[in-house]
């Protein structure tokens, strides 16, 4: 075994640094830290205050009146009170499972499940009953379980999970924060708990009752250096979701973020994506576009939305949006038929456009080739792969790879530039993985498969 | 290199002598961030989220000494963030991966623990490159990541299990 170690402790030593980027990497992320150190705005002392606030009435009220003891009997479930205390999933009603399975005397149980069209959630509980206290507090810091979700059959890649202690028991989360059909199947299956592997599967057949209502305020505020836009809103009883672009000078490298104030109470974060970020370099221009989305309160009638530069509220290029639902321009029924078919996500409908691309090209029956992620060569191959991709200053789909079922010694690679270049790596198997032939050739671009998805 | 000096002024928040102790100490981090994620792109990314944990918290640090464990540790929780935040699932029909995965690795190519690192979960690489690479004492490695002692013992004890069994496999395959 000693020679397993020592060998492994060569392989860490040879590894390349890329001394130059390195540096690189941490002075510009230190560019970007806060002028001060503090803790991380994400979750706002505001949030946590008026979570706190709401949870100490909740709690008092539990003492007189049996609805909101009932209601804060759910509250455990969906998230912990101060890390991941979620104010938007507190005034929802979530649909009760209570299934439970137990596998290697682990009992797990899905106690909750809850969709709207930005969001779902399942909460569970595992019973540590038989736990030393020991272990239950190493828990409260690092737990890991490893399962697969499924909605309608697809395999779901971007969901989130949170997790917290409670007497004897964990009570863990799993989130996702997109949009859902009307009515779908979940299959969540763990295959691995508490260090210990088994099976715990759950069938979970999800009706969504509730609406969202989509606002198109197209609002613009501006100073001398920036310009910000908000686009699009979607309000569901859990989540707002926010569609907005940020105009910055060329090159600036801004750090963006997004905050929305609700009298005086400053929503909390769940999730910030970067959409597309352009240099226009003709405007001197970047354009930064992004998809945020907040937990929701009760009774919201007004927002102001304002966006984080540098981690600066940017209050001069605030815009208050108006709730009224007069300037609704959609609800879920108008919205329905975008998600009635199987959903999957986007770099799955990605990895299947470009198969179909690929095979056209080629004239070759795709039906023969078995999608396969790139850690299915050995690693040498993978790895030395991706160091040969130059670094891109743009949006790129990942590479991904077909290989023919026949044989499994023969393969493609294939990865997308965002102007819709497609880079086609033939690679062969002759006692290791090597590239025998590589060459470009047109597809759809990013933009135009992002539309695409989106219009489904 | 950075002095003591250097630490006292970073954990009072000056920018100039955190980046100094970061840049210091870039390799070890570096490396630790890529053996979870074996390539250079996500590798850096975690060192950027690592960076700017790192800066958040600095204040934190009362002892000099312990300020290259203490950012080990960021990288690790920066780098079990990142694998769970971006934790890509392929679709595959049910079984081929591991169909594939099997039958596409070549039997002479050497099995060891750097490879193995790729079949473990986030925890169990942790445990291993603190183990084995840095060195640690079960119990030191059981206070980074947050565990039970016993649950690093455990850990170890599985995976060499897992390898050992891969090793016997490999040479019943080669006999």
């Amino acid at each position: 075994m000693n020679k397993e170690i020592k060998h492994f402790q060569q392989k860490v030593e040879q590894i390349t640094i890329p001394e130059q980027v390195l540096e690189e990497t941490i002075t510009n992320a230190m560019k970007h830290t806060p002028k001060k150190a503090h803790f991380p705005f994400k979750k706002s002392i505001a949030s946590i205050m008026s979570a706190a606030i709401l949870l100490a009435s909740l709690i008092g009220s539990a003492h007189f009146s049996p609805v909101m003891a009932s209601m804060l009997h759910q509250i455990p479930i969906v998230g912990s009170v101060l890390s991941y205390y979620d104010i938007g999933l507190n005034h929802i009603q979530p649909t009760s499972v209570g299934d439970t399975v137990t596998d290697n005397d682990i009992s797990i149980t899905v106690t909750d499940t809850y969709a709207d069209y930005n969001r779902f959630v399942i909460g569970y509980t595992i019973d540590l009953s038989d736990k030393t206290e020991q272990e239950k507090a190493a828990l409260q810091n690092d737990f890991c379980s490893t399962f697969k979700l499924t909605i309608n059959n697809q395999v779901i890649s971007n969901a989130q999970e949170d997790w917290h202690l409670e007497g004897d028991q964990l009570l863990g989360l799993i989130t996702i924060n997109e949009g859902l059909p009307e009515s779908f199947t979940a299959e969540l299956v763990f295959s691995e708990v508490l260090w210990t592997s088994g099976q715990w599967k759950f069938h979970l057949p999800v009706e969504q009752n509730n609406t969202i209502a989509v606002y198109q305020p197209d609002q613009t505020s501006e100073n001398d250096d920036y310009q910000f836009t908000i686009n699009e809103i979607r309000v569901t009883p859990s989540t707002i979701v926010v569609e907005t672009a940020l105009t910055t000078p060329l090159y600036n490298e801004t750090l963006y973020d997004l905050a929305i104030n609700h009298n005086d109470t400053q929503l909390e974060l769940l999730e910030h994506t970067e959409t597309k970020r352009l240099h226009l370099a003709p405007f001197d221009k970047d354009r930064i576009e992004a998809t945020t989305s907040f937990a929701a309160l009760e009774g919201l009638d007004e927002l102001s939305i304002v966006p984080i530069i540098d981690q600066e509220q940017q209050s001069d290029l605030s815009l208050t949006i108006d709730l009224a639902p007069d300037n609704i321009i959609a609800l879920e029924k108008e919205r329905k038929a975008a998600y009635t078919e199987e959903r999957i996500d986007f770099d799955t409908y990605v990895w299947k456009e470009l198969k179909a691309e690929w095979s056209n090209y080629l004239e070759i029956d795709p039906a023969r080739y078995q999608h396969a992620s790139l850690t299915v060569f050995d690693h040498d191959f993978y790895s030395s792969f991706y160091q040969s991709l130059s670094k891109k200053e743009t949006e790129y789909i990942d590479p991904t790879a077909f290989i023919n079922k026949a044989n499994e010694k023969e393969a493609y690679i294939i990865y997308k530039e965002s102007d819709g270049t497609n880079h086609l790596y033939h690679i062969e198997e002759n006692k290791k993985w090597e590239i025998v032939d590589h060459t470009t050739f047109n597809g759809k671009t990013i933009e135009e498969l992002r539309r695409s998805y989106q219009h489904r | 290199m950075y002095t003591k000096k250097d630490v006292q002024k970073a954990t009072k928040g000056n920018k100039k002598a955190i980046e100094t102790i970061l840049q210091a100490e870039r390799a070890n981090m570096y490396k630790i961030a890529y053996l979870y994620v074996k390539n250079q792109a996500d590798a850096l990314e975690i060192i950027q989220e690592a960076v700017y944990k790192a800066f958040v918290s600095i204040h934190t640090i009362r002892d000099h000494s312990h300020v290259s464990a203490w950012l080990k540790q960021i990288v690790i929780h920066a780098a079990i963030d990142y694998i769970r935040k971006y934790r890509k699932v392929i679709p595959l029909i049910d079984g081929q991966l591991e169909n594939i995965a099997d039958s596409s690795i070549d039997i002479d190519q050497q099995l060891d623990l750097y490879r193995l690192l790729d079949e473990l979960d986030e925890k169990q690489k942790s445990i291993i490159i603190l183990k084995y690479y840095e060195g640690y004492r079960d119990r030191e490695i059981a206070e980074i990541i947050g565990c039970a002692e016993g649950t690093v013992k455990s850990t170890l004890h599985r995976t060499l299990l897992r390898l050992r069994k891969k090793i016997k496999k490999e040479d019943c395959a080669n006999e």
